[in-house]
């Protein structure tokens, strides 16, 4: 027969002390990213990254992703490209390792929570990941590199294609697919950058119903330019009947500006306990709570922006345009947890009942003790063990914005000087000598992380 | 009592393998330059030598050489112009060209001129002797040697993954350009194909 007080003993106590120091170096992480969270909506950036690599011991090795995340995405936000790119590339090195899984960790997670296991990001943050290094090789003007970024998200974006055939997730991505298509063009590379539009408007008419995020018109534009120049003819036409604006004759001469505005805070991860109940043999009740992720949205009021021209050749033309969105990462970000939300549930009820079972048998053994002291006691720290270690893992790149807006101005090449507002008020940003190039699209990065 | 030490060495278990993640072991080995290691399947330092290697020997071995010879009596005067990286990984192709310029200058078979970047460098400083070099060891202005070839590249590749098996593949495109007509004196082509595997699981 087992005795289960020597059980105590033996093995409780002890796998409960290195619970609790395996919790709280999970958690501590969260202090950190709380931390930095007010000094990102102010811009101070420096402080911020000051703050996270302070905290690196925090994140210890299997959140080592998620520290480069953040770190590479303040470094970005700081326009230290160089820095930024180091850290996601590093990031990303680490997650293709991650593709070998430790059975030992895997199984630890059944039994503990998944915590314990590494962090290898969503599948849109790793795409992101790759957008906002190519953003960082763009704005050095390393170009081919920053092409490089982009066919690594088509290897990413054809794998998921694979992985979830037929299934209705998170496999296309149309504001990277958008984005390529700028840098194609940017390099010259007309076909591809033709191929990448025509691929970002398919998935922006799957986005609209997905994720709110219809077509911007100007990738119409886009297309018809793009299929003109390489004498696609019935695909120009197409487009054109489709409301984009012909291309020829003097618009040969002309360049653009894409801002991008990076609007909003992220969303991050909450945990939420909802309560299952099981009745026995007896029909007696018994309730036990399991621990899930959910996406929690901090941008709750979506802003409008707006770019006008406020110097340079055409500034007495008041050319200005209206804002779009081209990435809502708060739809997507929920769409992914969602997405694998089925298998997190059987996990964590899995894990929740095993562990139920265990402390109800933990605790009528309990009961024969002669000291009632001492079974109050016990059943305390069991239920206080059992509610710790099931923990949700709400790890999430908690620095990416909540929404990328895009505003496109097509200008005579020369200097220019531009501002971007919300429509709140709130926000004004003045830019100035914005370099239109005849033929290319001049990327502007702006941000508004209140 | 049995079973109380297997639960306890189950609980052992638990609580090692939720610190086996935490530990990391590093040692360094010194190794020589030209031992090929693959770790990643990335283009790597081994596959720029190599192809460097091949790639040239290949163009000197053709009949554009012998003809220029032939025409002007004189060793063609090669530069090595851009190689552009139209792959899915970050290549360093400063390091192959630099490979492709040591093979062309080791060869003794062309001559080389330097670089654009490395000309304004040199100009720099020549225009420096102007002013601080004696008189005999200043070097003159509008003596330097005009190419007659540019070599010119591009590495593309191509992935095919499915789970962890993944199959890249390379290839390197160069071209040898004369500068005064255009015409390609030379096309050069090199592929390299790895299989690269990576196991779903380990302990």
């Amino acid at each position: 027969m087992l005795d289960y007080r020597a059980w105590l003993r033996q093995a409780l106590w002890p796998t409960a002390i290195a619970l609790g120091c395996m919790l709280s170096s999970c958690t501590a992480w969260k202090q950190i990213s709380r931390d930095i969270e007010a000094d990102v909506a102010r811009g101070e950036y420096q402080h911020a990254i000051t703050a996270l690599k302070e905290g690196r011991e925090s994140y210890g090795e299997t959140s080592s992703v998620l520290y480069r995340l953040e770190l590479g995405m303040l470094f970005h936000y700081a326009g230290e490209y160089d820095s930024s790119t180091t850290q996601l590339l590093a990031a990303e090195r680490e997650i293709e390792d991650l593709y070998t899984k430790s059975i030992s960790q895997t199984a630890v997670s059944f039994v503990v929570n998944d915590n314990v296991l590494p962090y290898e990001g969503e599948d849109f943050e790793k795409v992101m990941l790759n957008v906002v290094a190519a953003l960082n090789f763009a704005q050095l003007g390393e170009l081919d590199e920053a092409l490089v970024e982009a066919r690594k998200v088509d290897l990413k974006l054809r794998e998921f294609s694979r992985r979830y055939e037929g299934q209705n997730v998170y496999s296309e991505d149309a504001f990277s697919r958008y984005l390529a298509g700028v840098l194609y063009e940017n390099a010259g590379e007309i076909n591809d950058a033709y191929i990448s539009y025509a691929l970002a408007l398919e998935a922006f008419r799957s986005y609209e119903q997905q994720f709110m995020t219809a077509p911007p018109s100007f990738l119409l534009d886009d297309l018809v330019r793009t299929a003109t120049l390489m004498s696609f003819l019935e695909e120009a036409n197409t487009y054109r009947e489709a409301g984009g604006k012909a291309f020829g004759g003097e618009d040969r001469n002309q360049g653009r500006v894409l801002v991008l505005v990076y609007a909003g805070k992220g969303p991050i991860k909450e945990q939420i306990r909802p309560s299952v109940s099981i009745p026995d043999d007896e029909g007696t009740i018994h309730t036990f709570q399991v621990a899930l992720p959910q996406f929690v949205v901090r941008y709750l009021q979506p802003r409008s922006y707006s770019v006008n021209v406020t110097g340079g050749p055409q500034s007495g033309a008041a050319v200005s345009t209206n804002c779009v969105t081209g990435h809502n990462i708060n739809a997507i970000a929920a769409q992914s947890l969602a997405d694998r939300l089925g298998l997190i549930y059987l996990k964590s009820g899995g894990r929740a009942l095993l562990k139920f079972l265990a402390a109800e048998r933990a605790k009528k053994e309990l009961k024969r003790n002669d000291s009632e002291t001492a079974n109050v006691l016990g059943s305390l720290a069991i239920d206080i063990l059992v509610a710790a270690t099931e923990q949700a893992d709400v790890r999430s790149w908690a620095t990416l914005p909540a929404e990328i807006q895009m505003g496109r101005l097509t200008l005579s090449p020369g200097s220019y000087g531009l501002g971007v507002r919300a429509g709140d008020g709130a926000f004004r940003c003045e830019l100035k000598n914005v370099t239109v190039t005849a033929g290319k699209t001049t990327l502007i990065i702006v941000d508004d992380l209140r | 009592m049995m079973q109380n030490r297997l639960v306890g060495a189950v609980a052992s278990c638990v609580v090692l393998g939720m610190l086996a993640g935490c530990g990391s072991s590093k040692t360094v080995e010194r190794v020589s330059p030209d031992e090929t290691i693959d770790l990643s399947g990335d283009w790597n330092d081994t596959d720029s030598r190599l192809v460097a290697e091949e790639m040239m020997s290949d163009m000197l071995a053709r009949p554009w050489l012998g003809e220029f010879r032939g025409r002007t009596g004189e060793q063609p005067v090669v530069i090595v112009g851009t190689v552009r990286n139209r792959s899915s990984e970050h290549i360093a192709t400063s390091a192959f060209i630099k490979n492709l310029e040591r093979e062309l200058t080791n060869s003794a078979q062309v001559s080389f001129v330097a670089s654009p970047e490395e000309r304004e460098e040199i100009r720099d400083e020549r225009a420096d002797q102007q002013e601080f070099s004696s008189a005999e060891s200043m070097k003159r202005f509008q003596q330097e040697t005009g190419a007659d070839y540019m070599l010119i590249g591009v590495i593309t590749s191509i992935v095919d993954q499915e789970g962890g098996d993944k199959v890249k593949y390379y290839q390197v495109n160069l071209e040898l350009v004369d500068i005064e007509t255009n015409r390609k004196a030379w096309i050069g082509e090199k592929k390299i194909k790895k299989f690269i595997t990576q196991s779903g699981t380990k302990f």
